[in-house]
Formats: structure tokens, sequence, C-alpha cells
């Protein structure tokens, strides 16, 4: 018995490195995805401690099993997609929209901004699981299949939460130009 | 604008914002804090539930829940912060969370149903009934395997003034509809795997031993507290569908059916009608950390109880012991001797 705790103590200690390095080297990855799924700071924050509080009791189960980063990042996808955050924030901050078109087509560097600011703004009023979606495809670079496996729907919703979203971006931007794709 | 130029706009939109993300300061301090805040000695009050649904051939079972007040367990298992002590812990898979102790069991995703009802906690699988009725979503949890949130399309199905909340917790969906917004986050803050065995004992996947190949257990103690844990038996092993434990009277009821087996008299016949569509289920009964016995009673293959080295015919007593008030699947009435009424 005294072996056996001794042996939960070693271990315990080797978790905890374990887990430092982990946060210190993904945390920021981590809170910059949590940042552009919420649009917020205090979410963002909110997002990924609580996600890594429920990974650090499995922590060993998690790095032995799985990818770390695979299950944390699925866990903050999954944190910020379930309602029960939508109903606990009744408001989520939204920039003032500019109206769709208006300061389009110039070229100077304001107005880029501007433009930028609509962008963000319009991301932040699709529903989250377009938002999700739309995040990890144009800011994580992950494929359909990817997107699918990390927020447990089938490629298909992937795809079709992409499109829409990217829909009713173009929608939202006034932009009615070429599909190329 | 090009669909390519706007994706890469987006892109670039999306990349510049998230430069201004949070600091990493503090992240893995606050993360163990939370972490702590959710270990604590947990106290259960068992809770045995209700009823009765009668047989036809096969038979759908289910249950509402009536809390009879019986025993009070302590484990050593650490518990979830804010969830009250008389709450009852449900599994599915890998994953328990916490209820209140009155509330039953049964198909929430039900057509008809009434926002009156007992609150109820509905498992995949299972049968709706009365689907003349549109579609609707009474107050509970329901389980979902694919790890989907409820869509903002369907919030016209749940009661009027209902919180839904939702938790994901290794691809299952632990989605809890109630009056008041507390009771849903603690039903989905207390969503988590769980490492080793369940609450009362049960291991979210087992290798299921063919019958006669269950290993003799030791001596157990007949007082003591028996989990009984439902498993789906697939072609890769068997999945946790649902635990509880058995205490007060139901533990000598449950060494009353298995003293009752007739030794030596064999599995029961082949079944003559199964539904192989339907899942293939198995209780496992343990005690004190140990294998009592494997019951096997659903699907295609042969039926009986294994207590380690002896395999008998199942009885109406072991059968009242196994189906627990959680159970939501079919058996094959007639070649399964089932009692008059479910255990409560």
């Amino acid at each position: 018995m005294l072996n056996e705790t001794a042996t939960r103590l070693q271990v315990g200690v080797a978790l905890t490195d374990d887990f430092e390095a982990y946060v210190a080297a993904r945390g920021p990855a981590l809170l910059r995805l949590a940042y552009v799924l919420t649009g917020n700071e205090s979410d963002a924050q909110d997002v990924v401690q609580d996600a890594l509080s429920r990974a650090l009791p499995r922590w060993q189960r998690i790095t032995s099993v799985d990818d770390p980063d695979a299950y944390v990042r699925r866990m903050v996808v999954n944190a910020h997609v379930s309602w029960w955050r939508k109903f606990r924030r009744k408001e989520s901050p939204v920039h003032e929209v500019v109206l769709p078109g208006s300061q389009l087509g110039a070229d100077d560097e304001t107005v880029t901004k501007v433009g930028n600011d609509e962008l963000w703004a319009a991301c932040a009023r699709l529903p989250r699981d377009q938002r999700a979606a739309v995040v990890l495809r144009y800011y994580e670079q992950l494929s359909f299949a990817e997107i699918a496996a990390l927020t447990g729907v089938a490629e298909a919703t992937a795809r079709s939460r992409v499109h829409r979203g990217l829909g009713a971006l173009r929608t939202a931007m006034g932009v009615m130009g070429d599909d190329d794709e | 604008m090009t669909m390519s130029e706007f994706e890469n706009k987006l892109g670039e939109t999306l990349a510049q914002r998230a430069e201004v993300a949070p600091s990493v300061a503090g992240l893995a301090e606050g993360a163990r804090t939370r972490a702590r805040r959710r270990r604590t000695t947990r106290i259960m009050a068992g809770a045995s539930v209700a009823v009765v649904a009668m047989v036809a051939v096969p038979v759908g079972i289910s249950a509402l829940s009536v809390d009879d007040g019986g025993g009070v367990q302590v484990t050593n298992r650490p518990s979830v912060a804010g969830v009250p002590a008389d709450w009852r812990w449900e599994s599915w898979h890998d994953v328990e969370f916490a209820v209140p102790p009155a509330w039953g069991y049964g198909p929430l995703s039900q057509y008809c149903i009434s926002s009156n009802s007992n609150p109820i906690v509905e498992r995949p699988g299972g049968f709706s009934t009365q689907v003349a009725c549109p579609k609707s979503f009474g107050y509970g949890v329901l389980v979902s395997a694919e790890g989907l949130a409820p869509d903002a399309e369907d919030a016209t199905l749940y009661p009027e003034g209902a919180t839904v909340s939702a938790a994901t917790v290794e691809g299952v969906t632990v989605t809890a509809i109630t009056a008041d917004a507390q009771t849903a986050e603690t039903i989905t803050g207390s969503a988590a795997s769980y490492p080793g065995a369940d609450f009362y004992g049960c291991e979210a996947e087992v290798a299921v031993p063919a019958l006669g190949d269950m290993a003799a257990g030791g001596d157990f103690a007949r007082d003591a507290q028996i989990a009984v844990c439902r498993y789906e038996i697939g072609a890769d092993g068997a999945n946790l569908l649902g635990s509880e434990a058995l205490t007060g009277d139901n533990i000598e009821k449950a060494w009353l059916g298995l003293d009752a087996l007739q030794t030596g008299a064999g599995p029961n016949p082949e079944p003559g009608s199964c539904l192989p569509s339907s899942a293939t289920e198995a209780v496992l009964l343990r005690s004190g950390g140990q294998d009592l016995a494997w019951v096997h009673y659903s699907g295609c293959s042969t039926h009986g109880v294994d207590v380690g080295g002896a395999v008998s015919r199942l009885n109406e007593q072991v059968m009242w012991t196994v189906i627990s008030p959680n159970a939501g699947g079919f058996v094959s009435g007639g070649e399964v001797p089932l009692p008059k009424e479910l255990r409560r």
C-alpha cells in the first residue's frame, strides 16, 4: 500500500509538470482559437480554462491514449457550441455593423479595416455551429473531415455548415461576386 | 470579389483578430483551481425506482420514477461541486451525470409528451409511442451518441420557457431540459467521463464471457451492495448502457433469486424467436468488487445465468433484479420469464 501511494504521488508530480508544459506550449493557440470562436476575451479565457480543468483529472489517460491537443481543442469547440453557454449568456457582444457594401471596393487602409470589422461582426452573428465550422475551416485551416471529427458530426454536415456560414457572411457583406469554387 | 478572394479575406480577418486573444498567464493555475473545486466526497442516497410495463412479444420496457428512500451509500469517488448530495448518478458508455432523485426514465423526445409530466432520463435506444402527435420534448435529460447539442431550430419543440442546457463529453451529449436554469446547469456541469468504473462500480467497456466461461468469484457478503451493470454487446465488446446499486431489501431479493436458480439445469433453450435487429443486452451483477453473475436475457444468443462455474436457466426473480428501472430495451417475451411487475 505504501509503494502504491508513493507511486501515485510521483505520477502526480510528473503529470503536473507535463500539464504545465502543455499549457505553456499550447495555451496561446487555444486562447486564440477560443477568441475567434467566442468573440471576446472573458469568454475565451472561460472556455479554455474550463476545458483544461476538465482535462486535468484525466491527463494521464488523455496523454497516453489520445492526442491531448485534439482532445482539448474538441472540448473548447464543444464548450463554445454547447447550449448551456448560450443560455447562461443571454447576450453576446456584437459590433455595430456598417451597412452591407457601403464601404467595400475602396482600397485604402482605413476602409480595409472597416471591412474587416464588418466581417468580424458578421461572424459574431452566425449561429454557433456555423461559426465554429467557419473558424475551423478558415482560421484553423482544417479539412471538412477534420472539422467533422472535431465537432462530432458527419462530414456532409460539417461541409454544409461551412457553406451556409460562408453564404451568410457574403450576404451580410453584400458580396455578390462569382463563385469560383 | 470571387469566392477565393472572399475566403482569403475571411482567413486574414480571423487571423488578425486572433492576435488580440488574452494572455496565457495564470491559465494553468486557474484550471487547477477549477479542477480542485470538483473534488469532494460524494454521498449518494440510493434511489430505486419504479414501474411497470406489461409484456407483449417482444416487450418494451419503460419506467416512471419514484424515490423509495433506499439506503445511503458513501463512496470514495470524487464529487462534482454544486451537485446536491441526494442526486442520483446515471451512466451511459463512459460518461456519467447526476439528476434529481425523483426523476424517472422513459422516452423524453416523445410524441404528445406533456411538460407537466415528471422529468425523465432518456438514453439512446428505447421507443416512442403516440406518433399521431407532433414530436416534442418534455422536461428531463436526453443522452445522445452523436455528440450534437440541440439546434436552435428545434427550440419550438421544447416546453415554453424551458432552459435547455447541453454538455458534450467524449462524443456523448447530455442535454438537460428543465424549468429552471440552475438545475439544467448543475446536470450538464456534472457530466464527465469516469476513470475505471462509474459511480456504482460498473466499467464502461467489458469483454463479456460466453455462458459458462465466467470465472468463479470468492466469498460474497450477502448484505453488501450489489451493482447492476447493463451492457449492450457488440462485435468489439460491450458498452455500458446503464447502472444502479441495489440497496436494502433489494439486495436480499437478488440473493433469493440467485439461490432459486436450478444448478445444473443448464442454459435456456435456444431462442425460438428473437429480433436480430435489436440490441443484445446482458447484465453483470457485481458485489464487493467481484463479478457475481452474468445474466444473458436478450438477443438471439443463448439465454441463461452464469454464476461462475455453473450455468442456469433464467427465473423471474433474477429478471426482477436485472431489469433496472433505467432499462429501455427489448426482451423476448414468453422465452424470458418476466415478473408480473418490474422493479420499483
